[in-house]
C-alpha cells in the first residue's frame, strides 16, 4: 500500500520540483524582460513644486538620489533609493522603499504602498511634485 | 564599476556555468553508461541493494525439456529455499547461484541469473503491474534442452566412474545429455562445501565441458576428414599394416600390436589401423592437417551456454615435427579436447558436414503468463567438410560399427554410425572413448563418451552410447 | 511587477506542496516519536512564510529569490534527513530558524557594508581574527569525520573555519580594491597558502581547496590578469602533486578516486556505496522510502546527494543543481549590479566559495572529482554550514540593496 502511494506520488513530487524550477526560471525571465517593459513611458508625469521640471514616468519609476534611478534627486534628505512608482492596471501606485525620511502622499505618510490619483502632492524626504496624469 | 571587473565577472559566470553543467553531464553519462557495471561486475556483490531486490524475487524454476522440473524455489518460514530435483546427475550443468553461496556461481543458475530473477524485460504492462503494486516477483523460468532421462540413465551407465557423456541433436545443436561423474548434491552442498570443493575426485569439475583429453582413434574422424579433402586420392589408397610404423626412431604401434595385413582405406578406418593412419597423416602434412582441425574448431573454447576450455592443437613444428605430426594423426601427442567438443565433430558426418551450434537454454518464459521471454534458435558453427566428405566418412562410421572396433554398439532394427578411441595418456590406462549417432540415413541423436582410465573404447564406452541412443530412440 | 510576485509567491506554494506531500508519506514511513516531532517538522511551513513576507516588505528591491531558493533547498535536507536520520530533524530546524534570522542580522550589516572597508587597519584585524580561529582547531581541535578543524562545546561542534571564510573574503575585497600590483598579489598569495597549508594538515582538503580557488578568482576579477590566474592554476597542480606524495591522506583519496572498486569493503566504501545509490536511483528514482540511502555511510551530511539521487533519480540531482546554479546567478548579478568594487570584490567571493563548495561536493560524490569533506548548503544536516550558508546569502542581499550611510533624518514640519 505505501509502494503504491510512493510510487505514484514519486512522479508527483518530481513534477512539482520542476514546476518550481520553471517558476524560478520565469522568475528570472521576468527580471530580464521586465527591465526592458519597465522602460515604456506612459502618459503620467511628476512636476516638480521646486522647479527642477517634469518628469515623464515609466510603467515602474524609481526615485531617489543614487545615479541609476530613473528620477534622480539631488537632495540630502531623500534616500539613494527612496520610492517606486508603479502602473497597476490603469491606476498607479506608489511604494516607500525604506526611505530614512519617508514618503509622504497629500501629506500623509506612506506605510508601505498607497494609490495615487491625479493632482496628488508627493513629498520624498523635503522634495515636493505633483503627480499628473 | 570599472569596466574590466564588470567583464572579469561575466567570465567567471561562464566558468561556473560550465562547472554545474559539467557535473550535470557527468551524471547523465553515468545513468547511461556505467551503471550496468554497477550490476553486473564482480564488484557487485557489494551492492547490499541488489541482494535485498533478490531475496524479495522468488527465484524462477528451471525445467528439461519434457517439463520436469530440475531445481526451483520456494519460501520455508519467510526464507528462500533452492531445491534440486534429480540434483546429482545435473549438478554439473546446472550449477549453484552465488546468492545461496556467496563464493560463486556456476552453471545455468550462473549464466541465467538474470533471467531466473526475473530481471531481462517482460511485457511492460506486467512490469507496471508489478512495480506499480509492489507485488513480490518472481523470476522467469528456464527450460533447457536436456531430457531427464537420457541424464540420469548416462550418469548410471558410468556408475560413479570418471567419465563425462554429452549427447546432441546433430541438426539443431540442442544439448540432450550433459554428464559429468562423478557428481555431488548440490541440496547438500553448502554443509559438504570443503569436502566438495577439495574432493580429490574433482566432483565439481565439469568432465563434459571443461575436461581435456587427448582423443585417440576418434580423432581420425578428422585426419580422414583432412584425407578427403586435401588428398582425395588416398581414399583408394592401399596400406601395408604389419602392426607397427617407425617415424624418425619413434615406433608407434597398432592396439596391442596387432597387424592387419593389407588394407584399404576404408578397413583401415573400421579397425582404427594406427600404422596406416600414420603413413596418412605424413602424406597429408602439418599444413592440411592443422588447417582441418582448425575447421572442427580444436583451437578454440565452444561457444555455450556455460563456460568451456579451449581445445588445444599446437602448431606442429616445419622442423622436426615429424613425430609431433604422426601422432596427431592418431589423436595422441600434445592434442587435448573436451567431450563437448568430440561430440560436435562427430556431429559433421551426421548433418552434412554442418556442425551447429550446440545450447542448452531452450526458452526462458514468465511462469505467470507463460510470454516466451528468450528463444534459442538455431545456429550453424561450423563447416568444416562438404558433404561429400561428411557422407563418406558417415559411411566408414557405419563400417566401424558393422564390422569393426564398434559392434558393441550395434543395436538391432537400426544404423548406428561411429567411431572407437583408446587414448593412451601418461597418467595410466587409456582413455575409453566413443563416438557415434543414430539412425545414419536421419541422424537424430549423437554422443560422445569417455570413460577415465577405462581401456578400450570399444569395450567399454561403446556400449554405454548403445544404451542411451537405444532409449532416445525407443529401441 | 505583478506577475513577478505572483510567480514568486506560486513558487513558495509549490515549496509548501512538496513539503506537505513528501512528509504524509514520510510520517507513515517513519511514525514521528511525540507530537512535538509533527508540530516542529510542520512548523517549517509558517517559517519561510513569514520569512518570504517580510523579506518582501523589508527588502523590495532585494534578492527575494535567494530566500525562495534557500527555502527549497532547506525543505529538500528536511525530507532527506527525516528519511534518513529522523532524529536530527529537530536539531535541523532549529538551525534553519536561527539561520533565517542570520540572514536578516547580515543582510542588515551588509547594507552599511562600506562600515567593512573603514574599519581602521582592516586588513591587519580581519588578517588576525582569521588566523586566531584557523590556529584554534590546530591547538584545540578535534578531529570529526576525518578532518581536524571543529571546535566542540559540550554537544555543539563548530567549525571556524566556516567564519574564517567570510571574514577572509571581506579582507581579499577590502585588500584587491586597493592593492593591485604583482608584489601585492604576491603577499596575498603568500598568505593564502599559509591558510591552505594549514587545512591541508589538518586534512580539511575540501575547504583548502575553496579557499585556493576563491581567492584566485578574486584576484582574476580584480585584476583581470590570466598571468596570475594561470599561475595560481599551475602551482595548484604542482601543489597538488606534492601532496600526493607527502601526504597519504591526500594520496588515498586520490587513489579511491581513479579507482573507486579497488577496496570497496575498506578505503573506497565511501566511494562505491554512494556510486551504488546513484545508479539505483535511475531517471526517476525509487521513489521516497523505497530506496536504500542508508548503506550510505555518512549520508545526513556528506552524501546526502547521494541519497537524494537514489530516491528522486536522477530529475531530482538535477534540480538540485539547477538551483544552486540560480543561486549562483544571482550572485554574479549582485556582484554586476553593486555601486563599488568592494562590493563587487565581496559579492564575488561570496558567489565563488559558495559555487565551488556545490561544486566540490557534488563532484566528489559522483566521481567526478576526488571526495573531499566539505558539506552540501542548505541540504546537509549541520549547524554551521547552515548558518553560513545563511550568512553568504544574507550578505549577498544587503550588498544589493546597499543604502548610504549618510543620509540625513528629515525633521517633518508638523
Amino acid at each position: 500500500m505505501y509502494q503504491l502511494a510512493a510510487n505514484i506520488l514519486k512522479y508527483v513530487l518530481l513534477l512539482l520540483i520542476y514546476l518550481f524550477l520553471y517558476r524560478v526560471f520565469k522568475i528570472i525571465y521576468l527580471d530580464i524582460k521586465g527591465v526592458r517593459r519597465e522602460r515604456e513611458v506612459t502618459k503620467a508625469k511628476l512636476v516638480s513644486l521646486s522647479g527642477m521640471g517634469s518628469f515623464n514616468l515609466f510603467e515602474v519609476t524609481t526615485i531617489g538620489r543614487a545615479d541609476d534611478c530613473d528620477i534622480v534627486v539631488e537632495n540630502p534628505y531623500v534616500s539613494s533609493k527612496h520610492a517606486m512608482i508603479r502602473k497597476k492596471g490603469k491606476k498607479f501606485v506608489i511604494q516607500d522603499l525604506n526611505s530614512t525620511n519617508g514618503t509622504y502622499v497629500n501629506g500623509k505618510r506612506v506605510k508601505n504602498i498607497a494609490r495615487i490619483k491625479n493632482n496628488d502632492v508627493i513629498k520624498f524626504g523635503n522634495e515636493e511634485y505633483r503627480f499628473l496624469i | 564599476m570599472l569596466n574590466s571587473m564588470s567583464r572579469n565577472i561575466k567570465i567567471l559566470f561562464a566558468v561556473f556555468s560550465i562547472l554545474f553543467l559539467s557535473l550535470i553531464a557527468y551524471l547523465s553519462y553515468f545513468q547511461l553508461y556505467e551503471k550496468n557495471k554497477l550490476i553486473t561486475s564482480s564488484y557487485s556483490v557489494y551492492n547490499k541493494r541488489l541482494i535485498e531486490q533478490e531475496k524479495k524475487i522468488l527465484r524462477g524454476s528451471i525445467y528439461d525439456r519434457n517439463g520436469n522440473v530440475l531445481a526451483k524455489s520456494t519460501i520455508v518460514n519467510g526464507e528462500q529455499i533452492r531445491q534440486y530435483l534429480d540434483g546429482v546427475p545435473f549438478a554439473n550443468i546446472i550449477g549453484y547461484s552465488r546468492r545461496i553461496y556467496q563464493q560463486g556461481s556456476t552453471g545455468i543458475e550462473n549464466t541465467y541469473d538474470r533471467e531466473l530473477l526475473g530481471m531481462i524485460n517482460t511485457d511492460p504492462m506486467t512490469f507496471l503491474r508489478e512495480t506499480v503494486l509492489g507485488k513480490s516477483q518472481t523470476g522467469d523460468d528456464v527450460v533447457l534442452t536436456v531430457d531427464k532421462r537420457l541424464q540420469d540413465l548416462a550418469y548410471n551407465l558410468l556408475g560413479g566412474r570418471k567419465g563425462a557423456v554429452v549427447a546432441l541433436n546433430p541438426k539443431t545443436g540442442e544439448v540432450l545429455a550433459l554428464v559429468s561423474s562423478p557428481s555431488y548434491d548440490p541440496n547438500t552442498l553448502g554443509e559438504k562445501w570443503n569436502s566438495t570443493m577439495n574432493s580429490p575426485d574433482h566432483l565439481v569439475l565439469n568432465r563434459a565441458t571443461q575436461g581435456l583429453y587427448p582423443p585417440g582413434s576418434i580423432f581420425k574422424i578428422v585426419t580422414a576428414s583432412a584425407a578427403l579433402t586435401y588428398k582425395p586420392d588416398i581414399y583408394n589408397q592401399v596400406f601395408n599394416d604389419t602392426g607397427y610404423v617407425i617415424v624418425d626412431g619413434n615406433k608407434i604401434t597398432n592396439y596391442k600390436s596387432i597387424a592387419y595385413g593389407t588394407i584399404g582405406f576404408q578397413k583401415a578406418f573400421y579397425v582404427s589401423s594406427n600404422t596406416s593412419f600414420v603413413k596418412i597423416g605424413l602424406q597429408i602434412g602439418r599444413n592440411d592437417l592443422e588447417s582441418m582441425a582448425d575447421k572442427y574448431g580444436l583451437n578454440e573454447s565452444v561457444p555455450f551456454d556455460i563456460s568451456v576450455a579451449k581445445n588445444q592443437f599446437p602448431s606442429i613444428p616445419l622442423i622436426g615435427g615429424k613425430v609431433q605430426l604422426a601422432e596427431s594423426s592418431i589423436g595422441q601427442g600434445k592434442i587435448l579436447v573436451t567431450p563437448l567438443t568430440m561430440a560436435l565433430m562427430a556431429s559433421a558426418p551426421a548433418n552434412g558436414g554442418v556442425i551447429m551450434k550446440p545450447y542448452l537454454m531452450d526458452y526462458v518464459k514468465n511462469p505467470v503468463t507463460g510470454e516466451i521471454l528468450e528463444k534459442t534458435t538455431p545456429e550453424k558453427y561450423l563447416n568444416p567438410i562438404s558433404k561429400d566428405v561428411a557422407d563418406k566418412i558417415k559411411q566408414l562410421m557405419i563400417g566401424v560399427v558393422q564390422q569393426g572396433t564398434g559392434t558393441a554398439a550395434q543395436i538391432p532394427g537400426i544404423t548406428v554410425a561411429g567411431k572407437t578411441g583408446t587414448a593412451e595418456n601418461p597418467q595410466g590406462q587409456a582413455h575409453a572413448w566413443f563416438v557415434g549417432f543414430a539412425p545414419a540415413e536421419n541422424p537424430k541423436i549423437v554422443v560422445a563418451v569417455i570413460v577415465e582410465n577405462g581401456g578400450s573404447g570399444g569395450a567399454v564406452a561403446a556400449p554405454i552410447a548403445r544404451e542411451i541412443i537405444r532409449a532416445y530412440l525407443g529401441y | 511587477m505583478e506577475e513577478y510576485v505572483k510567480t514568486g509567491s506560486k513558487a513558495m506554494k509549490d515549496i509548501f506542496l512538496i513539503f506537505v506531500i513528501a512528509f504524509m508519506l514520510l510520517f507513515i514511513y517513519h511514525k514521528p516519536k511525540g507530537f512535538d516531532t509533527i508540530y516542529f517538522t510542520l512548523a517549517f511551513l509558517p517559517l519561510i512564510y513569514i520569512v518570504y513576507y517580510l523579506h518582501v516588505r523589508l527588502f523590495p528591491m532585494g534578492e527575494i529569490q535567494l530566500i525562495i531558493l534557500s527555502s527549497f533547498l532547506a525543505e529538500m535536507g528536511l525530507i532527506m534527513i527525516y528519511r534518513v536520520a529522523p532524529d536530527l530533524i529537530l536539531k535541523q530546524i532549529a538551525w534553519i530558524f536561527i539561520g533565517f534570522i542570520l540572514y536578516f542580522v547580515s543582510s542588515y550589516v551588509s547594507k552599511y557594508y562600506d562600515f567593512f572597508y573603514n574599519v581602521k587597519y582592516g586588513n591587519y584585524v580581519y588578517l588576525a581574527i582569521s588566523f586566531i580561529l584557523l590556529f584554534s582547531t590546530f591547538v584545540l581541535g578535534k578531529e570529526i569525520g576525518g578532518s581536524k578543524n571543529w571546535l566542540t562545546f559540550g554537544s555543539i561542534s563548530v567549525q571556524p573555519s566556516e567564519i574564517v571564510k567570510i571574514i577572509y573574503i571581506i579582507f581579499l575585497a577590502r585588500y584587491l580594491k586597493d592593492n593591485k600590483t604583482t608584489k601585492d598579489i604576491i603577499k596575498v598569495g603568500a598568505i593564502t597558502i599559509v591558510i591552505v597549508g594549514i587545512l591541508v594538515i589538518e586534512k580539511d582538503l575540501g575547504t583548502a581547496l575553496l579557499f585556493y580557488l576563491t581567492t584566485t578568482f578574486m584576484i582574476f576579477a580584480a585584476t583581470s590578469s590570466l598571468l596570475y590566474t594561470t599561475a595560481s592554476v599551475a602551482f595548484l597542480g604542482f601543489g597538488g602533486g606534492i601532496s600526493y606524495f607527502l601526504f597519504n591522506h591526500v594520496r588515498v583519496r586520490i587513489q579511491a578516486w581513479l579507482n573507486p572498486w579497488m577496496d570497496v569493503p575498506g578505503k573506497t566504501y565511501q566511494i562505491a556505496q554512494s556510486l551504488f545509490a546513484i545508479g539505483a536511483g535511475g531517471f526517476f528514482g525509487t521513489g521516497l522510502g523505497m530506496g536504500h540511502p542508508e548503506y550510505i555511510p555518512v549520508v545526513a551530511s556528506d552524501f546526502i546527494f547521494s541519497a537524494i539521487s537514489e530516491e528522486f533519480g536522477m530529475l531530482g540531482s538535477v534540480a538540485i543543481i539547477l538551483v544552486y546554479f540560480v543561486i549562483m546567478y544571482r550572485g554574479i548579478k549582485v556582484a554586476l549590479d553593486a555601486k563599488d568594487d568592494f562590493g563587487a570584490l565581496i559579492a564575488v567571493g561570496l558567489t565563488s566559495m559558495f559555487s565551488l563548495q556545490v561544486f566540490t561536493i557534488i563532484g566528489g560524490v559522483i566521481k567526478f572529482i576526488p571526495l573531499t569533506g566539505v558539506t552540501l548548503p542548505f541540504v546537509s544536516y549541520g549547524g554551521s554550514s547552515m548558518v553560513m550558508s545563511f550568512i553568504t546569502l544574507g550578505m549577498l542581499n544587503g550588498i544589493a540593496v546597499r543604502e548610504d550611510e549618510d543620509v540625513e533624518q528629515y525633521e517633518p514640519q508638523h
